[in-house]
């Protein structure tokens, strides 16, 4: 019994190996090597550059029919909404908290602006259209007690629409 | 004719695979078209510094235009209730004439942010050059924004 298992066996390897050598179809399979490639470079280029993009947390903008425009670069974005206030990823509610997370990133980002000589506001504050103006007013009030942080023209960044 | 490149049968392939090539060529583009900095629209607004010396107002001074926007979404100027349209024309007409085009807003803190920014936006196209956030006296600065 067990001699003749073996034979089987034996037997159906060399006609497997056969048939791969002869090519006899061809083969119909989406080499998938070179997409995984591209995908994973894709996925860690995301990865890195999510974070250092700098424009503040997504918020949903107020829309205004006339506005300046910026190129950005080397501003400081400060997001406002129902949570609090956000530098990067970060969620600050405490006056403190904010202004010691804000004070390195102004100083990053006035070096920056010094160094390439743009001029224009330093601080762009993304408020949530849905959030009450309070809130926004606070944290501005808030960089401008602080004398390192205070500034003297704050831009409130809008989604430009179309002029009717 | 034996020199018609690349016709040897079983001859090395010389030639450079380029399909990787492209594929890296073509992530570097898509990168690039997403790190490219874009134009940030922006209104610039003010917050004038507290004065330490309150100093008389000179009375050949125009009185400041100020901006109120309540809670439900009424809107004043300088208390005078007024539509949103007709404001735009009162501040053009106003400001038309004075030397600093300058307007202040005096929102409630429970006002909807994006109607305050359309305010805003309202003012500057009427013709405002500064626009300043107006701050009460007995106001205290909150120090935390839980509510």
């Amino acid at each position: 019994m067990s001699g003749g298992g073996l034979g089987k066996r034996s037997r159906r390897v060399p006609y497997k190996s056969d048939k791969g050598i002869h090519h006899e179809a061809p083969n119909s399979d989406i080499n998938v090597t070179p997409l995984v490639d591209v995908c994973l470079v894709l996925l860690i280029i995301f990865m890195v550059v999510t974070p250092m993009l700098g424009r503040g947390r997504d918020v949903l903008l107020p829309v205004a029919l006339s506005a300046e425009e910026h190129k950005e670069g080397d501003q400081v974005f400060v997001s406002v909404d129902g949570e609090g206030a956000w530098i990067n990823t970060d969620v600050y509610v405490d006056r403190d908290g904010f202004l010691e997370a804000l004070k390195d990133e102004v100083k990053v980002a006035a070096g920056k602006a010094a160094a390439s000589g743009s001029t224009g506001p330093l601080l762009f504050i993304k408020g949530d259209s849905d959030t009450e103006y309070g809130r926004v007013r606070t944290v501005m009030e808030w960089i401008n007690s602080d004398e390192m942080t205070a500034q003297p023209e704050l831009a409130l960044v809008v989604d430009l629409s179309v002029a009717e | 004719m034996g020199m018609s490149a690349g016709g040897g049968k079983g001859g090395a392939n010389s030639e450079i695979n380029v399909t990787p090539l492209v594929d890296v060529c073509l992530v570097l583009l898509i990168i690039f078209m997403v790190m490219v900095p874009r134009n940030v629209p922006e209104l610039s607004v003010r917050i004038p510094p507290e004065s330490k010396t309150t100093k008389p107002p000179n009375p050949t001074d125009e009185k400041p235009l100020v901006i109120g926007l309540s809670e439900e979404g009424a809107i004043t100027l300088n208390t005078k209730p007024l539509k949103e349209a007709a404001l735009g024309k009162e501040l053009g007409r106003q400001l038309e004439s004075r030397d600093k085009k300058a307007v202040f807003v005096d929102f409630e803190g429970k006002a909807k942010y994006g109607k305050a920014v359309e305010l805003v936006d309202l003012a500057r196209r009427s013709g405002a050059e500064i626009v300043g956030i107006m701050r009460d006296k007995d106001y205290k600065m909150p120090e935390t924004l839980r509510r």
